[in-house]
């Protein structure tokens, strides 16, 4: 129980995590490239690897193989630079619902959740407080939060890069910081599900079957489709203290610096992802008065699932 | 005691180690007349914290503490001799006292542990002599001005731990302690003493060796990870290996028990009792600080327990139940692959294919190299280093054995130079000479594992034994060329009865570990013109697998470049022989290869023709195949192909096309050359930048708009343009009457007012810029007031709004409404993961009489915008 701190989490522990699929696709480049880490680090399993594709991408691909070479250097020079360490702290509270209100009675702290109202044929309208025990059952659940952030040690390198206007290798360090606060955020996830909650300890999914969410429990995040409004960041910092790693949340619920991550560790056997999508007049009324903020604080805050 | 006893000691039980003594010292509250005591009443330098001197000036108080911690339950405890070396005790002036200090610790513990032994005779104690790190370190410069230079040197090091370990052993010491090492290079130093001292008394010291850690990532204070230390004490046969000081308990675990799962050591713990307050003071109590030894102890991590700072007999005292029934951590085996190692380990596996080892820092293989260190040019030279390491090479090779240069001067400063590049320090080197003190000069400044290239039987078996015992000593795994008494072993019988000789050598009289071993068979230059060289190829090849068959745990290396020695000038037949090369003796079982590391290509990049002709060659598959290689190549200096040439053509052109050039392909290494140049050509600054390079950035734009050229690309295309445009910055404002550049179009660009994400923003930036557009950047947190504010006196012909989380959608409302107010007219562009094409027609176009657009896409930026 309680809040943890991890101060320093090495790069080499996170790194295995990356989802380079991600990191491609931020510089325009197919996710399909993607299979290149995967490749023996020799020339000429490299040369295979782009005689794979069709003519057409090969260009592509021998670009993709640059970056990927840079970004590799980069990262290898953080670690020895021991720059590249992540931070994270979590906690795990009491939890039960209350409706769609999930409730930690120890910390007097309310988190209101939304409910899809798509019509579907599965008829199954999700809600995140479904996946905690109702107050009725009088029998006590819980709930985890976090917060993790990479690359706070890495801003030194980026100063000097935008000094040398080297924008190149500024803009690949900020697109490998946040790709390192997704790798945080899964290693922590993994470590939280087999010892710190320890509700799985003997799980042993490898790292492609981690990206497929093939584990049991979620870790929705702040500002994503199944938790959606953003100021709920300023409930998590209540809980965990965010600028105990550093961060800072603008008057928005944004969180500064950028690489980072906060948001709830849910461990329900039938927990899994969706989206919350549009809602009505009437639920926006509820959520408002749940949520204690006038009307149009909310229809401002959700104005992606009023459109 | 012998290591053999302590070991069983260690396999039966638990063993508790003493605690800190600093803090009992600092009990007593002495003063400066209590440490310097009658003797040194006089003695010029202040004596106040030097707690190894109180062993002459205060011994019962030291014996009282050693009392303490033995009633409280040590069965280890250390001598108060932590800082009683040479180096460290220079401080305090009191370098001529170190002997007489050491031999009173060692007989002040050695008396107080037999009179405990007298009075408690089931208890067994023993007494470590605390062998400390100094206060200097021999891998980093205190100068950050000259990076080469070194306080302290390993011989400097071993001759003062020389001293202190044998007036410790003299004093009645059972083992040595090696504590608090922060620089592996010391430890060496200490390890070496060790062994020198152990040769000189005739007897058996067992070394504890304990490491501490740096707060961040889990290295020491030199760089090396864990696993590489491993590597670089695994000659020395220590006892236990452990961590001590730098943290607390609880966080040292997760190292201890990555230790503990790969070491093939027994394993010490001595943490800090928590980390210090903002008093300084250490406050972790007795029983927290053993709820987490229990822990270790649980989990079955540990052998030897104890304390460091802010520890006391309390503390310890509280390990005594933990230990009794305890299951004492059972050591892995020893590794059975090469090891090496830099700050990062390197282990040589058979799924590696092969290692390759970068050649070029070689003043004898490389012209430019050799020009570079005899001009001190060193920044260069080590760029060569580091392009290789960046390239692909696992190891450097690094030999200064050339007539006119000082080569064991120069092996030092340049090892000490990498010793400060990370990128470079981090794989293992090559030593590479054929001089003892050239590879002994070497093997003392690094702090990794290396490997010498090489030894062998040319001068017989005595020299030859000598100088492996010699390399074991100091730590490195070594290449033999297949050489002997009689000469070099050119056909294969004679290659393998030498490399079986120096195996069994080796092995058996040396006692070198086999996977330290590597034999090089010799690569020798094929078609020469003299039959006889013609198999040299095939009949290394045989060697190899030979090798891999017969002589168990032996590695293989090899230098390429040699076999195609008879083709200098022709790079692609050269590189042609290589790569087949290469692959047959991978295949054959090769673990390591010495080559160029950035002109290695795969065989399916050959011209298929060529391929064929060179297996000939290398597999003596025919005997015309030389005669015909040799023919293939004179055709070609004929007609010049292309490749290597090709790419270097570039630099024969104009200064204004090699701008251009530049600009496209993103380099930057000449543009401060090409830029001086292009001044001279062409009549003012600004037509440098409206000419090759617009040019250059203009064809990037629409290349990346077509989809031909890609996102990292432009970026560096603008990093180039950048680069280019501040060099040109002097010569632009000396000629004033000139107008800004003629653009597309000033743009603004803002992440709203709330919102920090901006990675998305910089991208499309540098996309624009590249399009020729002024970008005026107002960053993240932009409230609207600026915004508005910086439209109305920069006129810029867009404003580009960004926004990640939904509330800045709201906000963008917000600045057009104040744009609408502010009687703007300029269009408007939104982007950000937040945003959408609906969202932007429906709720923020509305409130702007002017055209508000949405892009989700970088590359629809520029389209867009104009």
């Amino acid at each position: 129980m309680g809040v943890h701190l991890i101060q320093e989490i090495p790069l080499a522990r996170v790194r295995p995590y990356i989802q380079w699929k991600f990191f491609f696709t931020a510089w325009r480049l197919s996710g399909g490239f993607a299979t290149l880490p995967d490749r023996h680090d020799c020339p000429s399993c490299r040369t295979a690897w782009m005689e794979g594709f069709p003519p057409e991408e090969r260009a592509k691909a021998g670009e993709a193989w640059k970056l990927y070479t840079d970004a590799t250097q980069l990262l290898n020079r953080l670690e020895t630079l021991q720059a590249g360490c992540s931070k994270a702290i979590y906690g795990f509270f009491p939890a039960n619902s209350r409706g769609d209100t999930i409730r930690l009675a120890e910390n007097g702290l309310s988190l209101p959740m939304l409910r899809q109202q798509t019509r579907k044929e599965t008829e199954e309208y999700k809600s995140l407080a479904d996946y905690i025990l109702p107050e009725s059952e009088k029998r006590t659940d819980y709930i985890g939060a976090f917060a993790v952030t990479a690359g706070a040690g890495a801003e030194p390198l980026k100063q000097s890069f935008e000094n040398e206007g080297d924008s190149y290798s500024a803009v690949l360090l900020q697109s490998l910081t946040d790709r390192l606060a997704e790798a945080t955020a899964e290693y922590l996830h993994e470590k939280v599900r087999r010892t710190y909650w320890g509700y799985a300890p003997k799980e042993t999914w490898t790292i492609p079957e981690l990206f497929r969410a093939k584990y049991r429990g979620i870790r929705p995040a702040i500002g994503y489709p199944s938790l959606p409004e953003q100021l709920l960041n300023f409930s998590l910092n209540e809980l965990l203290d965010f600028s105990r790693i550093g961060i800072e949340l603008t008057e928005n619920g944004a969180m500064y610096p950028t690489s980072s991550i906060s948001g709830l560790y849910l461990s329900h056997p039938l927990a899994s992802y969706f989206m919350i999508g549009p809602i009505d007049e009437e639920q926006l009324s509820d959520y408002a008065t749940r949520r204690n903020l006038s009307k149009s604080d909310v229809r401002r805050l959700l104005a992606k699932n009023l459109q | 005691m012998n290591k053999d006893n302590f070991r069983e000691i260690l396999r039966e039980r638990i063993l508790i180690l003493d605690g800190a003594m600093g803090s009992l010292i600092q009990g007593y509250k002495l003063t400066e007349k209590d440490y310097r005591g009658e003797r040194f009443a006089e003695f010029p330098i202040a004596q106040t914290g030097n707690n190894d001197l109180l062993n002459l000036t205060q011994a019962d108080i030291i014996a009282r503490i050693h009392g303490e911690y033995l009633k409280a339950g040590a069965d280890i405890f250390s001598t108060n001799s932590f800082n009683a070396n040479a180096i460290s005790m220079n401080d305090y002036g009191m370098e001529a006292h170190v002997r007489e200090i050491n031999l009173r610790a060692a007989e002040i513990a050695r008396n107080t542990a037999d009179a405990f032994m007298a009075e408690n005779n089931q208890r067994k104690v023993f007494v470590a002599g605390s062998v400390g790190p100094t206060n200097k370190t021999a891998s980093m410069s205190p100068d950050v001005n000259d990076p080469a230079f070194r306080a302290v040197t390993y011989g400097d090091l071993r001759a003062a731990y020389r001293e202190q370990i044998t007036a410790l052993a003299e004093g009645g010491i059972d083992l040595v302690l090696i504590e608090t090492v922060f620089d592996t290079l010391n430890a060496k130093a200490a390890l070496d003493a060790v062994r020198e001292v152990e040769i000189h008394l005739e007897r058996e010291l067992p070394v504890m060796l304990s490491v501490t850690l740096s707060g961040q990532g889990g290295r020491t204070f030199s760089g090396q990870t864990l696993e590489a230390l491993l590597a670089s004490i695994e000659h020395a046969g220590v006892v236990s290996v452990g961590l001590n000081c730098s943290f607390g308990a609880a966080d040292m675990r997760p190292y201890l028990a990555a230790l503990a799962q790969t070491a093939p050591y027994f394993i010490s713990a001595h943490p800090n009792a928590g980390m210090p307050n903002s008093f300084g003071t250490y406050e972790e109590t007795p029983r927290r600080m053993a709820e987490h030894i229990a822990g270790f102890i649980r989990s079955g991590l540990v052998n030897i327990v104890g304390g460091c700072c802010g520890t006391t007999p309390q503390h310890i005292a509280h390990y005594v139940p933990l230990v009794v029934g305890a299951r004492p951590h059972t050591p892995p085996p020893p590794p059975r692959t090469l090891r090496l190692s830099g700050l990062e380990v390197l282990e040589v596996k058979p799924q590696n294919r092969f290692v390759p080892v970068g050649e070029r820092c070689n003043v004898a293989g490389s012209r430019k190299f050799l020009r570079l260190i005899r001009e001190k040019k060193y920044e260069e030279a080590l760029s060569i280093a580091r392009k290789q390491v960046e390239d692909g090479a696992q190891i450097v090779d690094v030999n200064m054995d050339e007539g006119m240069l000082h080569a064991a001067e120069e092996m030092k400063t340049f090892l000490n130079l990498i010793a400060a590049e990370p990128d470079i320090a981090r794989v293992p080197i090559m030593i590479d000479s054929s001089k003892w003190e050239v590879i002994e000069a070497g093997l003392q400044c690094i702090q990794g594992k290396s490997i010498v290239n090489s030894i062998s039987l040319k001068e017989g078996e005595d020299v030859f034994l000598a100088q492996a015992a010699h390399l074991r000593r100091l730590g490195a795994a070594v290449v033999v060329m297949a050489f002997d008494e009689q000469g070099q072993a050119d056909v294969f019988e004679r290659k393998i009865r030498v490399c079986h000789r120096a195996y069994r050598l080796l092995t058996e009289k040396a006692g070198f570990p086999p996977q330290d071993i590597l034999f090089d068979p010799n690569v020798l230059a094929v078609a020469t013109g003299i039959e006889e060289h013609n198999r040299y190829g095939l009949d290394f090849l045989r060697a190899v697998e030979w090798i891999k068959q017969h002589l168990p745990g032996a590695g293989v290396s090899g230098g390429v470049s040699n076999l195609s020695f008879s083709f200098r000038g022709n790079n692609r037949v050269r590189e042609a022989l290589h790569a087949v090369f290469l692959h047959h003796a991978v295949n054959k079982g090769m673990d390591m290869a010495i080559v160029n590391p950035s002109s290695i290509i795969p065989c399916n990049a050959i011209d298929p023709a060529l391929r064929s002709l060179a297996e000939d060659v290398v597999l003596y598959r025919r005997a015309e195949a030389a005669e015909e290689l040799i023919a293939y190549a004179q055709q070609m200096n004929a007609d010049p192909a292309e490749s290597p040439a090709q790419q270097e053509a570039w630099r024969e052109t104009s200064p204004g096309q090699r701008l251009e050039y530049a600009l496209k392909k993103g380099v930057t290494d000449f543009l401060e050359k090409d830029v001086a140049e292009a001044l001279q050509h062409y009549p003012r600054a600004v037509d440098i930048i409206d000419g090759p390079l617009m040019n250059g950035m203009n064809e990037v734009g629409e290349l990346f708009g077509q989809g031909k050229m890609f996102l990292p690309q432009v970026v560096k295309t603008a990093r180039t343009m950048k680069k280019a445009v501040a060099l040109l910055q002097p010569a632009i404002e000396a000629e004033k009457n000139t107008q800004t550049k003629t653009t597309a179009g000033k743009v603004v660009f803002a992440t709203v007012k709330g919102d920090v994400h901006d990675i998305g923003k910089n991208i499309v930036s540098i996309v624009l810029t590249c399009n020729n557009y002024e970008v005026i950047d107002l960053g993240v947190m932009v409230p609207a007031e600026v915004i508005v504010r910086t439209a109305i006196n920069e006129r810029p012909d867009l404003v580009c709004l960004s926004g990640l989380i939904t509330p800045s959608l709201e906000e963008m409302v917000h600045v057009t409404g104040e744009m609408q107010k502010a009687g703007l007219t300029i269009p408007v562009m939104i982007g950000g993961a937040t945003t959408s094409k609906l969202h932007t027609a429906v709720r923020i176009a509305p409130h702007y009489n002017y055209p508000v657009v949405h892009v989700t896409d970088a590359s629809q930026a520029p389209l867009v915008a104009s």
